[in-house]
């Protein structure tokens, strides 16, 4: 296995903590081997929400997503909610912390959007200087996510992959590759998933999403309301075939379906990692 | 990009909102963005813009879902229009969206029934933050009863982080509990209503109170003493001081307080 810059671990095959399951989960324990939760839907809470949270994670290993870092904001970055985000780190001793490359507000306006940034120079450098700073104050990892994009910018002067690359060894962070948007952002924009798979910096990697999404004819939203589809098995399975392992999470958070068939889904991905392995020891010449 | 996805009206009315707002020349939605295979520009960008509005929907849905049922979808949706363009979300989470609904509701013009929708909202805003109020210890009975009888009435309590009390002129608890139980929805009528709304052991509570218990509560959470809260509340109803310690009893046993401040310490 080709290991990441910060030694993570693979914690194997996880799926979304969501409010429909809970009562499922608290009372069943299924055999997953980690959560991942909203980290914005457990922040400065209490009641219900952060009692299910403290017992999921007595229990499991809990990863934190978030949606409101806005590494691409030009509003000063937020540290209030970052202290919030630390302190629920701590409490679930969550081993990195991840989010999307996007920018969500505009003078303080938040449009709670995953909106795509300009892949310009300038534009890097803005967000590098903002992520290491939240590196710093969070004293963890943070993982960034690729996110579905409806649209590009004239003005781009590189690739997503490209700009994620260089993101992350200039702000020294990690990647949350989601397979499913990079086949969503290449059908949206024109461009091959293929070799957008094989250009992803596999040492920077940490975690892998998957998910379903909704074809539009024109377009594809991203809506996390389906089944996996097998292209984005397909380009999952080469990932794993190039790094050798990262955890994996199936996300499903429209027209939830009961916990055994999200289950199912997500005990889909060890099928893949086992033809990964199958197809990577094919490949390699025999002494 | 952001004035156009918030922007309200129609797609040609947003752009030029954007071009004037961003001080760029007309058209320039199009020079700034690629088009796709499939879509033009305006086209790309009206993707974000349309799910922009769902997801103010979805989230004032989840905390108004009375609201929704009374108003309809239609009438709920222009509301929710107008107020997103009054009171846009400038909080990292959506729970906190609906917090001035209720201001909304009762400030917004060509509408008859402000005050029913602003108790309403007013109710349901209560209930979704009770609900997720940080925790606190809850004061026992037994806590109570480790303090001298002498001294009892110069204790002042704190109540617990998720306790809100309303007043409404309207049946809104009528309306709200026939609702959300599928109920036959009564007519809505003027009815003054005293509310207490909290949580205890994770669940959120709805509990009615006359006019003399209202007034009692309501000082206790002042932190006046407890001695001068029985005797503001005896001269201005005609009760008794077992009946007030009765509810009091009652109240501390369903966790309305956190603690107490203790004049000998």
């Amino acid at each position: 296995m080709i290991a990441n810059r910060w030694n993570i671990p693979d914690y194997g095959l996880g799926m979304g903590l969501r409010s429909v399951h809970y009562a499922h989960v608290l009372e069943h324990k299924p055999k997953v081997d980690f959560f991942e939760v909203i980290s914005e839907t457990f922040l400065d809470k209490g009641g219900k929400p952060m009692a299910v949270l403290e017992e999921v994670a007595s229990h499991y290993r809990v990863l934190l997503h978030g949606v409101s870092m806005a590494v691409g904001n030009t509003d000063p970055i937020d540290f209030d909610y970052l202290s919030k985000l630390k302190a629920l780190a701590h409490k679930v001793k969550a081993p990195f912390v991840s989010d999307h490359l996007c920018w969500n507000a505009y003078m303080c306006h938040n449009s709670h959007d995953l909106f795509p940034i300009p892949l310009t120079e300038k534009t890097l450098k803005h967000v590098v200087g903002r992520v290491r700073q939240i590196q710093d104050f969070l004293e963890l990892p943070v993982a960034l996510e690729n996110p579905s994009n409806y649209l590009e910018f004239k003005m781009s002067q590189m690739s997503e992959i490209e700009y994620l690359s260089r993101l992350a060894e200039e702000a020294d962070c990690g990647l949350l590759m989601d397979v499913n948007n990079a086949y969503v952002s290449s059908f949206n924009h024109g461009f091959d998933p293929d070799e957008y798979i094989e250009q992803v910096p596999v040492e920077r990697v940490l975690y892998h999403h998957v998910a379903g999404h909704t074809h539009k004819g024109t377009h594809i939203l991203d809506t996390h309301s389906d089944h996996v589809v097998d292209k984005v098995w397909q380009m999952y399975t080469r990932l794993h075939e190039r790094h050798g392992g990262r955890s994996t999470m199936v996300e499903w958070d429209a027209d939830i379906p009961s916990f055994e068939t999200v289950h199912q889904e997500v005990l889909k991905a060890q099928h893949y990692r086992d033809l990964a392995e199958a197809q990577k020891q094919n490949r390699v010449p025999a002494n | 990009m952001h004035t156009f996805v918030v922007e309200p009206g129609d797609r040609e009315h947003a752009l030029r909102a954007a071009e004037a707002r961003s001080g760029l020349e007309s058209g320039s939605a199009e020079e700034l963005i690629l088009p796709s295979p499939t879509l033009q520009p305006s086209e790309r960008i009206q993707i974000y813009r349309q799910m922009y509005l769902l997801r103010m929907y979805e989230a004032m849905e989840i905390d108004f879902p009375v609201l929704l049922a009374h108003l309809g979808e239609d009438r709920f949706h222009d509301l929710v229009d107008g107020y997103v363009q009054a009171y846009p979300s400038k909080s990292y989470t959506l729970d906190h969206l609906g917090g001035h609904f209720s201001r909304f509701l009762a400030e917004a013009k060509n509408l008859d029934d402000n005050q029913l929708l602003q108790e309403l909202a007013q109710l349901e805003w209560a209930l979704c933050e009770v609900a997720i109020a940080h925790d606190s210890p809850t004061l026992s009975l037994s806590d109570l009863s480790s303090v001298p009888p002498d001294e009892f009435l110069d204790l002042r309590l704190s109540p617990i982080p998720a306790l809100r009390t309303l007043v409404s002129k309207y049946n809104v608890n009528d309306l709200f509990k026939a609702y959300s139980s599928e109920a036959i929805v009564p007519a809505v009528c003027e009815r003054e209503t005293r509310l207490v709304v909290w949580r205890h052991d994770l669940k959120v509570w709805r509990l009615e109170l006359s006019p003399a218990g209202f007034a009692f509560l309501r000082e206790i959470l002042t932190k006046s003493t407890l001695g001068v809260c029985l005797d503001h509340t005896i001269d201005r109803f005609d009760c008794e001081e077992t009946q007030l310690f009765e509810w009091f009893q009652e109240w501390s046993s369903e966790g309305m307080f956190s603690g107490f401040e203790h004049p000998k310490k």
